[in-house]
Formats: C-alpha cells, sequence, structure tokens
C-alpha cells in the first residue's frame, strides 16, 4: 500500500517537474521568437515541413469527415423533417469545435512527431551539443523556426480542413441526397456570424501553439538514446492530444 | 593577453603561460555520482595531448567543462588564460568560436551536404562574399582530402569519412585548439591511419593545439606529446608515451599492455561461485 | 539553391490556399446583412413579458434584419421589461406609430423582435420609445386562456339548458 502511494507521489513529483521544464522552456521560446523571426528563410523552411507537408493528410480527413457529417445529419435532420439546416449545422460545428480540434490531432500526429523525432535524433547524435560548441544557439538555429512554422501553418491547416469539409458536406448533402443548394447556403449565411469563424481561428492558433511547444520540448529534451526518441515522439502525440482538449474547454468556455 | 583572476583560494601559476588550456583541483558530479576530484590537467600550447583511461572515467565530460558547456563543482578551468566560469555570455561564445571540436560521430547536420556542413560555422559567424567562403571550405576540405565529396549527403558517407568531413568544419574557422572525441572509436585501420595522420599534421602545420580523448593507446602513442591517464576520477599518471610505457603503477601496465586482469578486475562483483552453485542446485 | 527555391514556392501556395480558405469562410458563409459597427440608432420598447428574448436577437422588418436587441433590463417603476435596440442608420424612416412585437423564429428557433411599420408621417429618431407593442407569447398563458375560454363556452352551453 505504502509502495503504491509511494509511487503516486513520485509520479506526481516527476509531473510536476516535467511541467516546470516545459513552462520554463515555452518562455525562452517565445522570448526568443521575435528575434528568429529575423531569419525568415529558416521559418519559411519550417512552415513548408509543418504546413505543406501536412496538406494531403488535412485535406483527406476533412473531405471524409465532411462527408460523413453529411450523411449523419442529413439522417438525423431528415426524421425531423428540417434537412435543409444540414449546412448550419455542419458550418457551426465545424468552425467552432471539429475543425480546430481534429486539425490539432492531425498536426500532433503528423507534424508534431517529425518536429520531436527530428530534435530527438539531432539530440541523440550530438548535433545540438555541436551547435552549441560552435557557438551557435540551437534555440535561435533549430527550435524556435520549428515552433514559429508550426504557429502559422496550423490556422491556415484549420482553415482548409474546414473549408475542404463544408464542401463534402455539401458534396453529400446537396449532390447526393439533393438538399436545395440555395437553402443550404443561405441557411448557412443567415446563422453563421464572423465571430463564429474568428472563434474557430483562434482556436487553431491556440492549439497550434501549444502543439508546436509540446513537440520542440519533447524533441529537444528527449533522452539521447533510441528509445528515448521514441518516447518522445509517443509522448508529444498523448500530450498533445490531452492539452488540446483541455485547451478546448477552456477557449469555448471563455468565448460563449 | 592573460588576465590574472581573483578566485578564492587560487594562484594563477606561472605555467599557465604556456598552457592554453589546464583544470586546477576541479571536482564534478552528475546527480550526486562524483565524475572528478581535484583534477588537475595541463594542456601544453603548440602540443598533441592525450587523455586516455578507462570507458566510463568521464572523457568526454573533460571537454564538455573546457567548451564550458558544463560547469566545474569545484576548482577551476582555465582556457586562454580566462576562467571559463566567470564568461559572460558572449563572452562564452567568443571562446567556443576559436576553437573546434570533432565528435565521436562526427554530429554532422543531417539535412545539409557535406559542403554546407563545413560552411555552416562561417555562414552563422562571418558575413563573407560566397566567393570567398566557397574558396575556404573547399581548402579545409581538400586539407582532410574530401574535396570530391563536398555535394554528398551525411547519410551517403561512410563512418570515416564523416569523421574527416566533421574535422574539416572544425577547423573551418581557424581555431588554435582543436578537441577530439573518440577520434579511432570504431574506423578500420586504414581510416584510422588517415584521422592519426591528420591530427598531427593539422596540429603542426596549423600551429595549434590539440587534445585527443581516446583509449587506443597504440594510435595516440605514435602521435601525442604528452599523455594524461585518468582513473577513478584522477589522473593516476601523466607524461609522454614513452615515459608511460616504462611506468611502475600497475593500474597504468594493465591500461597501456591491454592486460584483461588487473586493478580493472575481470570479474563484476558477485557472491562465492561455488556457494552460488550448491545453492542452486539444492533449491532444484 | 534549386531545392530551397522549390521549398518557398510550395510554402508560398501552402500559405496562398491557407489564406484563400480564410477569406472564403469569413465571406462566403457568414451573413453580411447587418454590418455590425455600423452607424446606428437606438431605440427602447417596454414588455410586459419578452419571454425567451436575448441580447443580440435580431430585430427585422418584413423578415429582413435591420438591427439587434443591445440589452434587456427590468423598470421598477413601471414593472414592466426594458429592451434597447441599435437599428442600422440606413433604416431610418420608421414611421413612429410603428409597433414591435416579439416572434419565434420557427418552431425551435430563438425569440426576435419584429416591426410592422405604421402611417404616421413622422419617423422615430435615436432615443425614441416604441409606444406599440406585443409581448412574446407565453404557452402557459394560452392554455389557461383556452381552458377558460372551454370552461366560458360550457358554461353558455349549460346556462340555456338550465333555463329551459
Amino acid at each position: 500500500m505504502t509502495s503504491l502511494l509511494a509511487e503516486m507521489f513520485g509520479n506526481t513529483r516527476r509531473f510536476l517537474e516535467r511541467l516546470g521544464a516545459l513552462a520554463w522552456f515555452s518562455l525562452q521560446v517565445l522570448r526568443q521568437a521575435p528575434a528568429a523571426a529575423l531569419r525568415p528563410r529558416l521559418v519559411v523552411e519550417q512552415v513548408y515541413h509543418s504546413g505543406a507537408l501536412s496538406l494531403v493528410i488535412i485535406m483527406t480527413c476533412g473531405l471524409f469527415i465532411g462527408m460523413v457529417i453529411g450523411l449523419q445529419g442529413y439522417d438525423l435532420l431528415h426524421r425531423i423533417g428540417s434537412e435543409d439546416a444540414l449546412g448550419v449545422g455542419a458550418a457551426l460545428s465545424l468552425l467552432k469545435e471539429l475543425g480546430p480540434v481534429v486539425t490539432a490531432l492531425l498536426f500532433a500526429g503528423r507534424a508534431g512527431t517529425a518536429l520531436a523525432s527530428e530534435l530527438g535524433l539531432m539530440r541523440a547524435t550530438d548535433q545540438l551539443s555541436a551547435m552549441e560548441v560552435m557557438a551557435v544557439d540551437p534555440m535561435q538555429r533549430v527550435v524556435v523556426p520549428r515552433f514559429l512554422g508550426g504557429l502559422v501553418a496550423m490556422p491556415l491547416l484549420t482553415a482548409i480542413f474546414i473549408a475542404v469539409a463544408l464542401f463534402g458536406v455539401q458534396l453529400v448533402g446537396v449532390q447526393f441526397f439533393g438538399i436545395d443548394q440555395g437553402q443550404f447556403w443561405s441557411q448557412m449565411r443567415g446563422a453563421v456570424e464572423p465571430g463564429d469563424v474568428y472563434e474557430g481561428l483562434i482556436k487553431g492558433l491556440v492549439f497550434g501553439m501549444s502543439c508546436s511547444l509540446i513537440a520542440v520540448f519533447e524533441g529537444y529534451t528527449a533522452d539521447p538514446t533510441a528509445e528515448g526518441v521514441a518516447r518522445a515522439t509517443t509522448r508529444t502525440v498523448v500530450i498533445s492530444a490531452v492539452v488540446t482538449l483541455v485547451l478546448d474547454y477552456i477557449l469555448t468556455a471563455l468565448m460563449l | 593577453m592573460k588576465q590574472t583572476l581573483q578566485t578564492a583560494g587560487a594562484t594563477a601559476p606561472a605555467a599557465d603561460a604556456d598552457n592554453v588550456a589546464a583544470l586546477h583541483g576541479v571536482d564534478f558530479a552528475i546527480d550526486d555520482k562524483p565524475i572528478f576530484r581535484g583534477l588537475d590537467i595541463a594542456i601544453r600550447r603548440g602540443e598533441v595531448t592525450a587523455i586516455m583511461g578507462p570507458s566510463g572515467t568521464g572523457k568526454t565530460t573533460l571537454l564538455r567543462l573546457i567548451t564550458g558547456q558544463l560547469r566545474a563543482d569545484v576548482g577551476r578551468v582555465v582556457v586562454d588564460g580566462r576562467d571559463v566560469a566567470g564568461l559572460s555570455r558572449r563572452e562564452l561564445y567568443a571562446m567556443r568560436r576559436r576553437i573546434g571540436m570533432l565528435f565521436q560521430n562526427g554530429a554532422l547536420l543531417t539535412d545539409l551536404d557535406v559542403f554546407e556542413n563545413v560552411a555552416f560555422p562561417l555562414r552563422e559567424h562571418a558575413r563573407l562574399p560566397e566567393r570567398l567562403l566557397r574558396s575556404i571550405v573547399l581548402t579545409k576540405l581538400q586539407a582532410v582530402g574530401l574535396r570530391g565529396a563536398a555535394r554528398l549527403k551525411p547519410q551517403q558517407l561512410s563512418g570515416g569519412m564523416a569523421r574527416r568531413v566533421a574535422l574539416a568544419r572544425a577547423i573551418v574557422m581557424d581555431p588554435h585548439l582543436l578537441l577530439y572525441d573518440e577520434p579511432f572509436a570504431g574506423l578500420d585501420p586504414i581510416s584510422m591511419g588517415v584521422v592519426m595522420r591528420l591530427i598531427r599534421s593539422l596540429n603542426d602545420a596549423l600551429g595549434i593545439s590539440s587534445v585527443v580523448v581516446t583509449h587506443d593507446v597504440r594510435e595516440i602513442s605514435q602521435i601525442a606529446d604528452s599523455s594524461y591517464i585518468l582513473s577513478g576520477g584522477q589522473v593516476v599518471a601523466s607524461g609522454t608515451p614513452a615515459e608511460l610505457r616504462e611506468h611502475p603503477s600497475p593500474v597504468v601496465h594493465q591500461f597501456m599492455d591491454g592486460l584483461a586482469d588487473g586493478p580493472v578486475p575481470f570479474h563484476y562483483p558477485a557472491p562465492d561461485y561455488v556457494a552460488q552453485l550448491l545453492d542452486r542446485s539444492e533449491a532444484a | 539553391m534549386r531545392q530551397s527555391r522549390a521549398i518557398d514556392v510550395s510554402t508560398g501556395l501552402f500559405v496562398l490556399l491557407g489564406m484563400t480558405a480564410i477569406l472564403f469562410l469569413v465571406t462566403q458563409i457568414t451573413n453580411r446583412d447587418f454590418a455590425w459597427g455600423a452607424e446606428s440608432y437606438r431605440l427602447t420598447a417596454q414588455f410586459e413579458n419578452i419571454g425567451g428574448l436575448k441580447a443580440g436577437a435580431p430585430v427585422s422588418m418584413a423578415g429582413v434584419t435591420i438591427g439587434r436587441v443591445e440589452s434587456i433590463g427590468y423598470d421598477m417603476q413601471a414593472f414592466k421589461a426594458d429592451v434597447t435596440m441599435r437599428i442600422d442608420a440606413r433604416y431610418d424612416r420608421i414611421p413612429n406609430d410603428s409597433d414591435a412585437s416579439i416572434y419565434t423564429a420557427g418552431l425551435l428557433g430563438g425569440q426576435y423582435v419584429g416591426i410592422t411599420p405604421g402611417n404616421a408621417e413622422d419617423v422615430y429618431h435615436d432615443g425614441d420609445r416604441v409606444e406599440f407593442v406585443q409581448d412574446a407569447i407565453v404557452l402557459e398563458n394560452l392554455i389557461s386562456k383556452y381552458l377558460f375560454s372551454q370552461a366560458g363556452k360550457d358554461q353558455a352551453a349549460a346556462t340555456p339548458a338550465a333555463q329551459e
């Protein structure tokens, strides 16, 4: 019994230690962000790696989620005779919740793991140490550009995801089930406010910040071994997912 | 440009003028595990100094103390007459620009090709016209014999080639101190010969000082001017390779001659052999 | 360096795509009937019962949104709900005998204020109060009205029978 308590206590203490390290690390990254922005070449490269290379998965998943929403939504609304409201429901749920959250989870899986494993590998092969010895600050040269790349990419990916998903919804609803196209869009326009769009984009930005920070942190502080890198990659996805959903609740509560 | 530092209880020995780097009475521990105790090492200018010892004696840690990546708990680490611990961040970075380090596996940046890897310090620290930069990089690659490999990627290089590229990178800023971390580890005899030749010739041709951390006794003895043998966190012997070969201490003797058993025992501590065997058969 | 040129182009395309998506979302799927923050003026109205009317609910004429409910308060002197509305300045010719009623949008929809124009020459100005109002329809009142009217009919039917 006491050993269980001791283990829990140890876990809690380790958790708090890690949390503190993450907070401190994030502060460093944010503090150095403006300086790193002075080297746009590095940031552009990272926007490419985190954003452009994630396009395929984002658009594919967006399309299919949109189509599923179309199917399920139509089925549901059909029972109460309000199929025309499919556009409204889909747009609002995608904009405010599904879009930012699913994009963040996909981002963590594709770009987050890439960032973490890349940095972890650089740590394990002494590349970061070599940079230090060459009087190049690895934070500036390697970490912060990757953070900024993810930060820029996420809101854009979120918008693309939502747009493609809406296309998927209308593909199923209008093209397939025959909902009136005019009704579909006009009802949507009637109910969706610019504020809803901004809500979604703000969430995308916040999630981008959190997922990118977690990814670079895990990679940078990974154990310099093969298992260490693998563990860092796994932790990135798990922690990003949990943090995203927690932040989602907080943001939704704040913005409502 | 030697600065006299007022550090509690330390006097600046006259020998420091001849030393490009030195450790005075250094204690260092990681997570309460002591690595060094009262370590005194002097790296003389213009020489190739070998740091040898069994695995795990913290030889890489020593290099990190010299570059300032780690801080000594007790004692002073002096580079170019200045205490590393007292340097500001900018001064530390300035110092590091004059030091070159060769890592055990090269530590080349994997997203850059050979040319860009060697050019990396130049691009980061100096604003050179592209043609001048190109000349410098190619010259350094020529010095290590890899000018023809300039466009290959690190993944395409063999271990020995990667290390040579890393060496070219280490000398591209014309450092006055070169640190080598296990440069012979895992190399075939030819590559080993190449690296040996490079270490010695670079040291003499460029007029620099070199510190080689290794346990390849045979190789380093051919090129080192002076050597230190570390064991148990302290210096157990120092001198020229010839002196060390004649050294009376059994620790040194075992290390230099590669004997399987001696002060460093063959058997990991274990209970009595017969007793353990009998216990098991009785339990069965 | 060819490779970095390709990366630049790809990144540029990606950013362009993202911006286009954002633009699409903001312009194509939101209602732009009412430009919030434009020039507007205030009208007030007092109701016995506002039902489920909330701040931010639309104010419309003939089904077209011409404004929003800015705030809802309670008048302790008149014991009525005090509704303040913001009307877009474009619609500045509402006759001052128009009435304001509270309607429900659809079966499950939220409630809104509908203004039916009157015939007066003069129009409402900033700060005017709409005098002619119709409260929200409350279900319980409907039911009790129905029950009372039923009871009245029964009684009327019973009395002539009793009189016979």
